[in-house]
């Protein structure tokens, strides 16, 4: 079977960056309204939708599912330009980046449940920094690492697992 | 495009063994530093928490300190935030949220603190109650 990145024309790499943007929104959504027990822990599967772009579709379709979750994600549950989108996009940009970055100039060395995880350590890492740089201003927040990072590695190893599935199931290269 | 949902049968194998073939050493690297920095920093709040207790309780709004709260002595004080006011509670050398006006009640469910550096944060009200030890502003650097 060809890969979906080379017989992908114009408009339906737009059509399938939407759907899966689609995707990761309604999964934002779904997240957004769970019940958590600690304010940042949640599954993180609306990146999911963000590393089925990048294997399915490339990196700028990659960036744009993250982008518009963030940002339509936020106005829809209200919380543009708060504190919380702020973080929110912080996690998102640096996790993106670090992703695509693995699979641009390390692909050989990680499946993607090694991205997953990497986006969920660089989503910890940025948010750890910009609520210290924004909010707390304290090295004490650093005590939270620990409680952002367990839950961190859990997520990002589902969405590893669910990814790996979906892309085997739907024989996308990876 | 026709056979896209196919399901997996042309591959048998369990979900496991799947998984085992695609990895990579890069998603072990990845794991190891992920589980290296989960551990380093349990133990670096461990470190920190261990010791003797707090004296006193700073009050920091938007970082600045607007009162100093003696542990010793119990006693229940009110102070102002962003939001209204925010009650706080001392009974034997513990300090805690006993009330806040705070829309998800995080910092009164976070409970009593009792540890020099361990902090209660109230942050749509901007609050946060650091806790010092016996010598004035005993923060040395914390290293990472």
């Amino acid at each position: 079977m060809p890969l979906l990145s080379e017989v992908a024309t114009r408009s339906q790499r737009l059509t399938r960056t939407a759907l899966l943007a689609a995707f990761g929104l309604v999964m934002f959504l779904f997240e957004s309204a769970l019940p958590r027990p600690l304010p940042w822990a949640k599954p993180g599967l609306a990146n999911i939708a963000t590393l089925l772009a990048l294997y399915a579709l490339g990196p700028r379709s990659a960036w744009a599912v993250t982008l518009i979750r963030v940002s339509v994600g936020s106005f829809v549950i209200g919380t543009f330009f708060s504190p919380g989108f702020w973080l929110s996009l912080a996690g998102g940009v640096l996790s993106c980046a670090a992703m695509i970055a693995l699979r641009r100039y390390a692909s050989r060395w990680f499946s993607v449940i090694g991205l997953s995880l990497a986006g969920a350590l660089a989503h910890v890492l940025a948010q750890i920094t910009l609520a210290g740089i924004l909010i707390v201003q304290r090295l004490e927040i650093l005590y939270l690492l620990p409680l952002m990072l367990w839950p961190a590695l859990a997520a990002g190893l589902i969405v590893g697992i669910a990814a790996f599935l979906l892309l085997e199931r739907f024989a996308f290269e990876h | 495009m026709s056979n896209r949902i196919t399901p997996p049968s042309s591959n048998p194998s369990s979900l496991p063994s799947r998984l085992l073939r695609q990895i990579r050493a890069g998603d072990g690297i990845i794991a190891i530093l992920f589980l290296a920095l989960a551990l380093g920093s349990l133990s670096l709040q461990q470190l920190r928490a261990t010791g003797h207790n707090a004296v006193k309780a700073n009050v920091l709004m938007r970082n600045a300190i607007i009162a100093e709260l003696d542990l010793q002595s119990a006693d229940t004080v009110t102070v102002q935030g962003t939001l209204g006011p925010v009650t706080l509670a001392i009974t034997r050398s513990e300090i805690r949220v006993l009330a806040s006006t705070c829309p998800n009640q995080y910092c009164v469910k976070q409970g009593a603190i009792q540890r020099p550096h361990q902090m209660l944060v109230c942050a749509p009200n901007h609050l946060a109650v650091l806790l010092m030890g016996k010598k004035e502003n005993d923060l040395d650097a914390i290293t990472f």
